[in-house]
């Protein structure tokens, strides 16, 4: 099977299945645009992720290969945040740092189905709670007085779920 | 973190929490005011205030939302009379903010040239749904129709509710645009309205919702079109017609690439057995047959994640089939004999609905409930209000119900015998919606330990109590529920007006609040009204 190399921002390199390296939509765009050939032992630089983070990304793509093709992003689509798959529920039980890393390697290599599980896993920990245990939980701190937080009220009156 | 990326997971927020979560911080609540409000949620300007009750200004708050910085993407407007639309304001905000609009929804009596006239602004538009109430179908056709339409040449979706026959009559002129769906649900489409739509649309349609009066001939348009490739369809006739199976079988030849399909009609058993081999691609699907001959055959059906069965019968389901993909069931059989086996097949479901026919005659055989529960574990939303139980006979059986499903997040129960014995039971962490819709001999003791066993609940609905239940359970719920979002009480007949003290003292959060059929709570409406509208966060109430 044709493998490319790849090196996180430490300098680790890992030789991965081209076709797990392409979910990434950077990497693919990359491949393409440089005009790489399968064999070449050229290394594709990841300046922006580390290898403990790569590690875990190519753990996930590894693990969802042949998912199906997602249809074009669908705005009317009901924004749902349990249907997380038990797989990725137990991949995603890390510390909060980890996962905010995640999230930012998974916008800057260009993988959706890895951003949107992470990011409907940090939805799933604000949802349901007070605007103070998510101060608490994120280590927020309050910057609104009551006048404030009475106007932010009032501007949101009229708006309603699509 | 990014504010692109804070955006990102804000729109995994129903909009309701978006509310709250914009209350957190200033920087928090400067995305979500700039960037994910008007992006992913909707302007609803409508006559009557949804809490106060009163009637609202319309023109003063579309003026005021026309010099918004950050014009909003998606609108609804429910327009009461037929002068609003004159009104500068009306026409000044669409002059604003009618180019930055995608979607819009009009709620009104008529099409009318008025409201025709402001279209013209609406040429990035992507998706048009218009509800009607009008009565008289065949109106006159405002002079301006063929303006209004041609100017929408950005729309992708189309969805018209109950008779608006000046789009009807006049589709000719939506030739600019490119349909990507279309939804005619409310009412049967005559055909000779759908295959205009269909002639200038049939290359880019890719979903399709219709109801017609007879199968056979909407599916004999469908299959006339080489080239319509649909990857949705959602179709209904009246019923009592000719088997229709043939027209059927062809359109799966020629749809292979199918994601969802809905049949609102009976299936012949030939129809169901020939789904799974032609199309592989379901992701959805949603049928009425007598039964499934080969229930082998689904399990086949690899991305297959939503199902929704209505069966006559399923004593013949063979329980060693396993359909490992779905994640969602919905099934709702009418033979009053439920076989226990085709639990056995949905290892991974989170979603269950079920449904039957609820009858007194009927046996809810033990070994059922038992299955369902023990097949169940991992089920994250569990309906069952309209499966009814005998609670009395579980309960002396020492049947583990959901008490064990540690995941369970919402939770629809009926029995019309619920007493304090089935709340002691409850201790569901993760619990985050509760509907009883029957809970007769529910007292305070039960409340007690649903309050302590179930925290986390942020949506109650409670329904039937004739006494038992009282202002102290009341008390108990709004104290101790602190995360309560939504609380609906129907017939809860010991309840006084103590309840409402209760409820303005201890909801900071409650933004929907319906109470109806009370007849303890005596207080009048506009009095209510007043008294719980000091409720800050409430967005809707419901009171009578």
């Amino acid at each position: 099977m044709p493998t490319i190399r790849l090196q996180s921002s430490d300098g680790e390199i890992f030789d991965t299945d081209v076709q797990i390296a392409k979910c990434s939509g950077t990497i693919k765009t990359m491949l393409e645009d440089l005009g790489m050939d399968e064999g070449d032992d050229e290394v594709v630089p990841l300046p922006n992720v580390n290898s403990a983070i790569l590690r875990k990304v190519l753990q996930w793509a590894t693990f969802h290969k042949d998912d199906p093709i997602p249809v074009e992003d669908d705005d009317s689509k009901e924004k749902r945040t349990d249907d997380i798959s038990s797989w990725d529920a137990d991949f995603l039980k890390v510390d909060q740092g980890t996962l905010f890393e995640l999230i930012l390697a998974a916008n800057y290599l260009d993988i959706k189905g890895l951003l949107d599980v992470t990011c409907k896993t940090v939805a799933n920990m604000i949802k349901g709670k007070t605007p103070e245990e998510i101060r608490k939980t994120f280590n927020i701190k309050n910057d609104f007085t009551p006048a404030e937080e009475e106007q932010v009220r009032k501007e949101n009156e009229w708006c309603e779920e699509k | 973190m990014a504010m692109q990326l804070l955006e990102k997971i804000f729109t995994f927020l129903p909009v309701n929490e978006l509310v709250t979560v914009s209350l957190v911080c200033s920087s928090w609540c400067d995305v979500i005011r700039t960037f994910v409000l008007p992006k992913y949620a909707m302007l609803h300007v409508r006559p009557v205030h949804p809490v106060t009750h009163q009637l609202v200004a319309m023109e003063t708050v579309l003026k005021e939302q026309a010099v918004k910085p950050f014009p909003w993407a998606h609108v609804k407007l429910t327009i009461p009379n037929e002068d609003l639309p004159a009104r500068s304001e009306f026409v000044q905000f669409f002059h604003q903010q009618g180019h930055s609009l995608k979607s819009l929804t009009l709620q009104c009596t008529q099409l009318t040239a008025d409201l025709l006239s402001v279209f013209p602004t609406l040429y990035n538009l992507e998706s048009l749904c218009i509800v009607s109430e009008s009565e008289s179908l065949y109106g006159p056709v405002p002079t301006n129709a063929e303006t209004a339409l041609t100017s929408l040449k950005a729309l992708k979706h189309l969805r018209l509710h109950l008779p608006s026959y000046t789009v009807l009559r006049n589709v000719g002129f939506l030739g600019g645009a490119r349909l990507v769906s279309l939804s005619l649900e409310r009412f049967e489409m005559e055909l000779h309205h759908l295959k205009p739509l269909l002639n200038d649309h049939h290359r880019t349609l890719r979903e399709l919702t219709v109801r017609v009066e007879e199968m056979k001939p909407l599916l004999t348009l469908l299959n006339s079109y080489e080239e319509l490739k649909l990857f949705r369809l959602n179709v209904k006739s009246a019923g009592n017609e000719d088997d229709f199976s043939d027209a059927l079988i062809r359109l799966y030849e020629q749809q292979p690439q199918l994601r969802s399909l809905t049949i609102g009609s009976e299936l012949s058993l030939r129809a169901v057995d020939a789904l799974p081999k032609k199309l592989h691609h379901l992701q959805e699907l949603e049928i009425i047959a007598e039964s499934i001959n080969n229930c082998k055959a689904l399990s086949e059906l690899r991305f297959l994640r939503r199902l929704t069965l209505c069966l006559y019968d399923v004593r013949a389901w063979d329980e060693t089939v396993q359909i490992e993909g779905v994640t969602e069931l919905s099934l709702a059989v009418t033979f009053p004999l439920i076989s226990p086996a085709i639990f056995c097949s949905f290892p991974n479901v989170h979603r269950l609905y079920l449904e039957d026919v609820d009858d007194d005659t009927l046996m809810r055989d033990i070994v059922v409930v038992r299955t369902l529960m023990e097949c169940m574990r991992n089920v994250r939303v569990l309906d069952l209000e309209n499966f009814v139980f005998k609670e009395r006979e579980i309960l002396n059986d020492g049947v583990v119900r959901f008490e064990e499903m540690e995941s369970l997040e919402c939770l629809k129960y009926s029995c019309r015998d619920m007493s304090d014995a089935s709340l002691l039971t409850m201790s569901l962490p993760n619990l985050r919606e509760l509907y009883l819709t029957h809970c007769p001999n529910v007292s305070t003791k039960g409340l007690t330990r649903l309050v302590s066993g179930c925290p986390l609940i942020e949506r109650l609905h409670l329904e039937s109590n004739k006494s038992g239940f009282e202002d102290d359970g009341m008390e108990l719920i709004t104290r101790k529920l602190t995360h309560l979002r939504m609380l609906v009480l129907v017939n809860l007949r010991a309840l006084t007006n103590a309840s409402l003290d209760a409820i303005v003292n201890n909801c900071f959060y409650l933004q929907q609040l319906t109470i109806t059929h009370c007849v303890g709570i005596t207080l009048g409406k506009a009095e209510a009204i007043e008294k719980l509208s000091v409720v800050k966060s409430l967005k809707n109430l419901v009171y009578s």
